[in-house]
């Protein structure tokens, strides 16, 4: 069964960790706003992380019907080293034994047993070559409100190697290891499904069904000191029946409470969901507006999250 | 576009007088320092119609065990190091029958058939000056050179490893020439001395060599794709013969790389990004040497001042000078319009040279931690600072940030500006603190280091960007880390540590008075006229309520104060701090509130508790500052604002001295 073309929003919070670090800063948060803005920001790369990972691990081996293996992952062979683009693509097409049909034909065999390439696109550069937009596109999540990360430091108490000697000196103590974190944050992503895109890449009701239950489980899911605490917060899923419709730009018809500015301007942050609430009312009004071209609405709320809005109607049961 | 800027940059030098020796140095890999070892074992063949003659010449000498190549000597022998594949094979073109051989090249030079038919044969067919000649002539000469360089193995060959350089003077082609007389000449670049006809010498033709030079690059270019009546990417018009810019000679556009290049483009189908036409090829290449030569690394430690975490004192003292990736700058001066090439020319060879250098050419390692000085340009001209950091020999290279559009004119007030602050404003902020310590303080010595310790590692290059371009810049997140450190300080009673923040700070503010003031920004801050006013009205017990309208006014004086009152509280009560005993709480964080109620709403009761002699000035004071907080409070800038309150309540306290005029006892310090 086809899907219609929807939109979303994704709401998360994030806990004494960094969930996406720039790797050209120290592992400092993303910063794309300049200083007196003080946002901080995610990739889409880092949420499909966590929706993919998620799926390896619900539905292993690509579940009951070898449908949902997940391409983008890193992998490793017998001797412990990575497997490359083209190995991973054929130890897919060995696990479901089309070997023979990935030699002229690794796009149907890709499409057909892996999840991510249906639902994100894959540029598959291993010969012979070919590329697919995903229907499912993200957008840059945006921290809600200005935050400061903080610079720590912590002990580790295991020396990096062993005393050979009785003599050694040095190496007799664990070292000092050091961090960025902060210590809470709200973030907002939007994103889109192309049923036009979805009907090239096969992707099913099923695979929407799952995206969504991953996007919220996976980040349920997905903790390290790091990446801190992840908590889904709020996921709204709008499809419609017109096409050619889409309300647009979501995100921006939901606010903060305290908003950014309240925020900016005391020089406090949030520190807890206990701090903020979220208002839908704005997005509320747009789809009584449309209601006629818009075939669903779900949404999925923590029930931590203080929602100002009636969303009864709209309501799901969490997975 | 980066590409166009180098283009930009290279016209100059393509089109100056420079002479063919200077232009195969620019070309050329002779100044190489891996190539050094090639020009030990020169093997030189005179070929003429009939006879030939063999040269073993060594290009430089040996000194303390390092190969010194002979630099008057050297662009007669242009070669060109490959750049990745197997260099046993011939590899890209060859301008000039002048050959890289490996030591396996040298073990099989008595080898005739295989020497001439797999060394030299191939790479007389990638060689430009032959590309037009038929494979039977160029046979001919293969062999003809392997078995010159057989009956002379002995000569040469040693169990050592060895490299070096094949030459082969072919009297029949244009590009070598024998005269009767040893001369120092522009276009002709002399080899050495012919052993055919002794008196006589060999020559080769500069001209033709770089056009050879050029073409063969050209040629190399070609392999990843080329169109034929196609547009230029640079041009914007239609050229004979365009190529891609990717290619290996420079490793920034790295072709291994593929990061540029659809899946749908073929190996060689690379035109259909970025294409260059010959003129621009060439300019090109003269930019890129130009760049390779002017890049420098940032030095650590100012990567250090860069890129420590701002707002935790123990951290940025904890980070090591080495623990940041190296990060590579390069500046670029990007002519607007095409003007004097000799003049543009001239200016860049002072950037080279470093020589010719005024007060008013502007000094890189100021502006952008760049160690460079360049020449002063006029605003006909834009300066682009790259930094970028990896390993570029591998082609492996993350751009940090690209800084474009600078005018010359403003990097120049924006140099003023920091010289300012470090010759003058620095100067009196250490005074006004009494400080004595003349060293250097890095963190204000660079723009770069100004800039980061104010507002941190993660809005480094976006502020840098703003300040480049005149646009205004906030100063909330100094005020921010600044209270931070202080507290951090004060609970660990570090009064030196607290000095030089504040020493940090002022200098940040006099910059921002400066930059302000500079591109018309209204917002005014406090600078240290300003404290000194307020502190001279304190002393004097003139204080009104006028004079106590901003958090910061209130915070300094409340600093002054407390102080004040301290200094006599520890002659009655021993060697206790009044702000550390009874204001701040342990390991706590020293609030403008805790300063209200905790410190100053107390010193009335205590100092009659106490019996406390204090100046007259104090009771003045107090009553003055006590009204200033109830309307600060109903303000609440107490809290909105805590940040300015806190910062300048420690500079306030920290400043304080007694006032000599008025005599130490009268003013509480005794």
């Amino acid at each position: 069964m086809g899907i219609n073309n929807g939109e979303f929003i994704f709401i998360k919070s994030v806990k004494d960790g960094i969930p996406n670090r720039d790797p050209l800063q120290d592992s400092d948060a993303r910063r794309l706003f300049p200083e007196e803005d003080g946002r901080i920001s995610l990739s889409d790369v880092s949420i499909k992380r966590d929706v993919r990972d998620y799926v390896i691990s619900a539905e292993p081996d690509g579940g009951n019907d070898k449908k949902n293996y997940i391409f983008v992952q890193e992998k490793v062979n017998e001797k412990g080293k990575l497997l490359g683009r083209g190995s991973l693509a054929e130890s897919i097409a060995k696990e479901v034994g089309k070997e023979k049909e990935a030699k002229t034909n690794m796009k149907s065999v890709l499409i057909d047993h892996c999840f991510d390439v249906r639902t994100f696109g894959i540029v598959y550069s291993v010969k012979p070559k070919f590329n697919l937009t995903g229907p499912v596109q993200f957008g840059w999540a945006h921290s809600l409100h200005p935050v400061d990360s903080q610079y720590i430091q912590g002990t580790v108490v295991m020396p990096s190697s062993d005393i050979k000697n009785d003599g050694d000196e040095g190496k007799t103590q664990g070292t000092i290891w050091t961090s960025y974190i902060v210590p809470f944050a709200l973030f907002a992503m939007p994103g889109v499904i192309n049923a036009k895109i979805a009907e090239q890449t096969k992707m099913s009701k099923e695979d929407q069904e799952l995206l969504l239950k991953a996007l919220w489980q996976g980040t349920q899911h997905r903790q390290a000191r790091g990446r801190g605490q992840q908590q889904p917060l709020l996921l709204v899923h709008v499809e419609y029946n017109d096409p050619y419709f889409r309300i647009g730009y979501l995100e921006d018809l939901i606010s903060m409470n305290p908003g950014e500015e309240v925020w900016r301007n005391s020089g406090k942050r949030p520190s807890s969901i206990k701090d903020v609430s979220i208002n839908v009312e704005a997005m509320l009004e747009k789809i009584n507006m449309y209601k006629d071209k818009i075939a669903n609405v779900r949404i999925w709320v923590h029930p931590s999250l203080k929602i100002e809005g009636n969303i009864d109607q709209y309501k799901q049961p969490l997975w | 576009m980066l590409a166009e800027d180098i283009v930009r940059i290279g016209r100059p030098i393509a089109k100056s007088n420079l002479s063919n020796e200077m232009r195969i140095r620019w070309l050329t890999d002779v100044d190489n320092d891996v190539c050094k070892n090639y020009f030990r074992n020169v093997f030189l063949l005179e070929l003429e119609e009939e006879n030939d003659a063999f040269h073993y010449l060594s290009i430089g000498e040996e000194k303390d065990k390092n190969f010194e190549v002979d630099r008057r000597r050297n662009t007669s022998f242009p070669i060109i190091y490959p750049n990745g594949g197997n260099p046993l094979n011939a590899q890209g073109i060859y301008p000039v029958p002048v050959y890289l051989m490996y030591d396996q090249h040298i073990k099989k030079m008595n080898n005739v058939e295989e020497f001439a038919f797999e060394v030299v044969f191939p790479r007389l067919k990638k060689t430009v000056i032959y590309l037009n000649a038929d494979d039977s002539r160029l046979e001919k000469i293969a062999k003809r050179s392997a078995q010159i360089l057989s009956q002379h193995y002995e000569q040469f060959i040693d169990k050592e490893k060895q490299l070096g350089i094949l030459y082969i003077w072919d009297k029949t082609t244009d590009a070598f020439q024998k005269l009767s007389e040893y001369k120092k000449d522009k276009r002709l670049l002399w080899i050495c001395e012919s052993k055919l006809h002794p008196k006589r010498h060999l020559y080769l033709d500069g001209d033709v060599a770089l056009k050879g030079i050029i073409e063969a690059k050209f040629s190399e270019a070609k392999e990843l794709g080329y169109k034929k009546d196609a547009v230029s990417t640079i041009t914007n018009q239609k050229e004979d013969e365009v190529v891609s810019i990717y290619n290996k000679s420079w490793l920034w556009l790295s072709p291994t790389w593929e990061m540029p290049r659809s899946i749908y483009w073929k190996k060689n189908e690379w035109t259909n990004g970025i294409k260059v036409d010959k003129k621009s090829y060439e300019s090109y290449l003269y930019g890129t040497q130009f760049l390779k030569q002017i890049t420098v690394p940032i030095s650590n430690a100012l990567l250090k001042e860069m890129f420590s975490p701002i707002a935790n004192v123990e951290a940025k003292r904890k980070m090591r000078n080495t623990s940041f990736e190296p990060i590579y700058g390069v500046p670029l001066v990007v002519p607007l319009i095409h003007g004097d090439s000799q003049q543009l020319y001239k200016k860049y060879s002072q950037i080279l040279k470093r020589e010719n250098l005024s007060n008013e050419d502007l000094h890189l390692e100021i502006l952008a931690g760049i160690n460079r000085i360049i020449p002063r340009f006029t605003d006909e001209h834009r300066l682009n600072l790259l930094y970028y950091s990896g390993d570029l020999s591998r082609g492996n290279m993350h751009i940090r940030m690209m800084l474009t559009d600078i005018l010359p004119s403003v990097a120049e007030k924006l140099q003023k500006i920091v010289r300012e602050v470090n010759s003058i404003d620095l100067f009196d902020i250490r005074k006004l603190f009494s400080i004595k310590n003349e060293q250097p303080f890095y963190r204000t010595k660079s723009l770069p280091s100004l800039i980061s310790n104010a507002f941190g590692p993660g809005y480094v290059w976006s502020v840098m960007q703003a300040v480049f371009h005149k646009q205004p810049i906030r100063i909330r997140r100094l005020y921010e880390a600044t209270t931070r450190k202080l507290n951090e300080l004060a609970n660990k009673e570090d009064y030196w540590g607290m000095l030089d923040e504040l020493v940090f700070h002022y200098s940040f503010l006099a910059f921002y008075q400066k930059y302000s003031k500079e591109i018309g920004f209204k917002e005014r801050v406090n600078t240290l006229s300003d404290w000194n006013r307020l502190m001279a009205k304190y002393h004097e017990g003139s204080l009104t309520l006028n004079d106590l309208q901003t958090s910061e006014q209130l915070g300094f004086v409340s600093g002054l104060l407390l102080k004040q009152f301290s200094n006599s509280y520890r002659f009655k009560t021993g060697n206790d701090d009044y702000v550390k005993h009874r204001v701040m709480k342990f390991g706590s964080k020293l609030t403008p509130d805790m300063i209200w109620k905790s410190g100053v709403l107390r010193c009335k009761e205590l100092k009659e508790q106490w019996d406390m002699p204090l100046a007259s000035n104090f009771e003045k004071n107090l009553g003055i500052i006590l009204l200033a907080f109830i309307e600060a409070n109903n303000k609440k800038i107490l809290s909105n604002e805590k940040d300015q309150f806190m910062t300048t309540f420690w500079s306030g306290y920290l400043l304080y001295k007694k006032d000599e005029k008025r005599g130490g006892i009268n003013n509480g310090n005794k």
